[in-house]
């Protein structure tokens, strides 16, 4: 217990730092009014429009101390009110929980497919470790490390939809099913590189695993070789990957901006180019903060499972 | 009749540098509900000879020779004879019970999924057998631990649960690969009488590895002594201590501390270094160490041969101790 309420405590303070961070780049750098009014913003603009500046550094309480708008900014966060965006004045919020559960269907989609794919292969490189089919293997696994998810995106898009059509060139979201299988492709693009690392990793503790002496044992008892990979060698041996899955969830974000904007899926993604694109502020701050506690949220179940995969792992040490 | 018979096993390792010759030219056997010792260093093959024995052994060991159990050629099984052969006829116990129990697997589990997988025993069935097994191998409190952890116990109990696992499908033969060598010495002597009894009482047969001379004289029915990947000497128990041939066996007995021997009696290290088992074998492996070699050992490799008047006794030597002896008291009495 004492592990998990200093694990909070730590996670708030990740929160609260990231946010004070981005908020302060947000107001400090480049002028607020600017990226409200646009050019009418400056006071060479005329006088004419003096009332309107008047109007918006009300509104949006640009006269207040910059410790003052980020309490209230925070507080507002804290009630679900991510403030309203200065481009079509609709409420960030509204904007937010329309397109973050298609971002995070999109995440899970990508890590499901990745750990579903990866751990197999692992298990079947590790077992015939150095011999042929796991020097294949490791070709085919650093060419897919290797390729940017740019490229990934438009090459699984164009053999995928184009070449042999068998998947939707748009996103569907009339039905679930109609749903994951328009979003293959895209969650394909972010597992590609994600399924490499991990059977990377998860193959060399593998190996080492099966060098055990309890391996030896298990197989004196007779026991055939499936179920001491899958019963006695796996376990022990998902510590890496389990580190570099958290890890990986802040790049997945990162890589789910492009994929969603190629394959045109209304996620956060594709809102957050569009608002840095417009310097809205209001829309980036929202995001940043999703995806700082998605991060973190992520990193502190991933820490709890440590336990969960070793039992002399203890939690309140 | 033999439960076991193992003939001319040769296990040779090919690695990048050429091949090593691990084991070669090893025969021995192993009568139902006997015991058999191996004794000999490290490096002397043992533990490669039981791990051919067991399928052990990595891809790149090439086994020949054979070994006979009851009516199984254990070097070539059929796939379907196999898959209930380890673990239900010949089981066996490892050397470091710390490393020999998987960490995150609880000892009930470990015990239970060898009985269920060999004999498809159900939940409860398994449970009950292994708590019983727990009890066999004097565990206090079975129940209780079918739930805790590995690291939960102290090394002897480990050891312990360990040979309840190897125990679980009642095997005919038990391989024990110097089980107490990683324990603590108050705890080895508990563990040795331990499988001695268990043997008695099961009917079993045991090959027990040490590298202690001391270890399998009151344990074992007959004795293999390995050096350099091959069998040295191998008689019963009895004739290895009355009459020994191999001056290599009289070395491991000369470092057998006994405590009838005066206060401040040094025990007698065997001078040098076991051989290099990357070199074709072309002498007897134990001449550079040996007093007694002469220009014969170091140039042909002694074959085994049988003590006259034993149909248990062979040694491989050129000099054999016994022998010599009875000869030069015969010679002086003529």
């Amino acid at each position: 217990m004492k592990f998990i309420a200093t694990r909070i405590v730590q996670m708030v303070l990740v929160v609260l730092a990231v946010t004070l961070l981005a908020f302060g780049a947000m107001n400090f750098l480049g002028d607020p009014l600017f990226n409200i009014l646009g050019p009418i913003a400056d006071e060479d603009a005329g006088p004419e429009f003096a009332e309107v500046r008047a109007e918006a550094r009300a509104e949006y309480h640009l006269d207040d101390p910059f410790i003052v708008r980020y309490g209230r900014w925070l507080g507002d966060m804290a009630t679900g009110d991510f403030g309203r965006s200065f481009k079509n004045q609709t409420q960030v919020s509204t904007e937010i929980s329309n397109r973050l559960p298609v971002t995070l269907i999109l995440m899970v989609y990508a890590q499901v497919l990745s750990v579903l794919i990866s751990i197999p292969w692992a298990l079947w490189t590790a077992s015939r470790a150095y011999r042929l089919p796991d020097k294949v293997s490791t070709v085919v696994s650093f060419g897919m490390l290797g390729v940017p998810v740019f490229a990934l995106v438009v090459l699984l898009f164009w053999l995928g939809a184009v070449r042999w059509e068998i998947f939707p060139t748009r996103y569907d979201d009339e039905t679930i099913g109609a749903r994951l299988y328009s979003m293959f492709l895209p969650a394909l693009s972010l597992a590609i590189p994600l399924i490499a690392t991990y059977q990377r990793l998860l193959r060399t503790d593998l190996i080492s695993t099966l060098q055990e002496d309890f391996i030896a044992v298990a197989r004196a008892k007779g026991l055939p070789q499936w179920r001491i990979l899958f019963r006695h060698a796996l376990r022990p041996s998902l510590f890496s990957m389990l580190t570099v899955f958290g890890i990986q969830t802040g790049a997945l974000i990162g890589g789910s901006l492009v994929v969603e904007s190629y394959f045109g899926i209304p996620g956060i993604g594709a809102a957050v180019i569009e608002a840095i694109i417009r310097d809205d502020f209001p829309v980036v701050l929202a995001v940043v903060v999703i995806i700082t506690v998605i991060f973190v949220v992520v990193n502190f179940i991933v820490d709890l499972l440590y336990s969960f995969l070793d039992p002399r792992v203890r939690l309140d040490g | 009749m033999a439960l076991l018979e193992v003939n001319e096993l040769a296990v040779t390792f090919n690695t990048p540098k050429g091949p090593v010759y691990a084991v070669s030219d090893v025969s021995f056997a192993v009568d139902k509900g006997q015991a058999l010792g191996i004794v000999g260093e490290s490096g002397s093959g043992k533990s490669v000879t039981v791990k051919s024995l067991m399928g052990l052994l990595p891809r790149t060991a090439k086994i020949d020779g054979s070994a006979q159990y009851e009516d199984v050629d254990v070097f070539n099984m059929s796939k379907e004879r196999r898959k209930h052969f380890y673990g239900v006829d010949i089981a066996m116990v490892f050397q470091n019970p710390m490393t020999s129990l998987n960490p995150v697997k609880r000892i009930g589990e470990q015990l239970m999924e060898g009985m269920r997988f060999h004999r498809g025993l159900s939940r409860d069935a398994a449970k009950s057998r292994a708590i019983e097994l727990l009890d066999l191998v004097r565990i206090p409190d079975p129940t209780k631990r079918l739930s805790q952890y590995p690291h939960e116990l102290s090394g002897g109990m480990r050891q312990r649960v360990v040979i309840a696992m190897a125990l679980a499908n009642d095997p005919a033969l038990l391989i024990a690969d110097e089980p107490t060598t990683a324990l603590d010495v108050t705890v080895q002597r508990d563990i040795l009488d331990l499988l001695d009894s268990l043997r008695r009482e099961l009917d079993m047969a045991l090959i027990l590895i040490t590298h202690d001379l001391g270890v399998v004289r009151d344990r074992t029915d007959s004795i293999a002594v390995m050096y350099g990947g091959r069998v040295m000497e191998t008689a019963t128990t009895e004739e290895v201590f009355a009459d020994t041939e191999h001056p290599y066996t009289q070395a491991l007995q000369r470092a057998i501390p006994d405590m009838s021997m005066p206060r401040g009696t040094r025990l007698d290290p065997i001078p040098g270094s076991p051989p290099d088992l990357a070199i074709t074998p072309v002498s007897c492996p134990f001449a550079p160490r040996c007093t007694f070699a002469t220009d014969e050992c170091r140039t042909s490799i002694p074959p085994l041969s049988a003590v006259p008047g034993s149909e248990t006794h062979r040694y491989a030597c050129f000099h054999p101790q016994g022998l010599v002896a009875a000869a030069s008291t015969v010679g002086g009495e003529a």
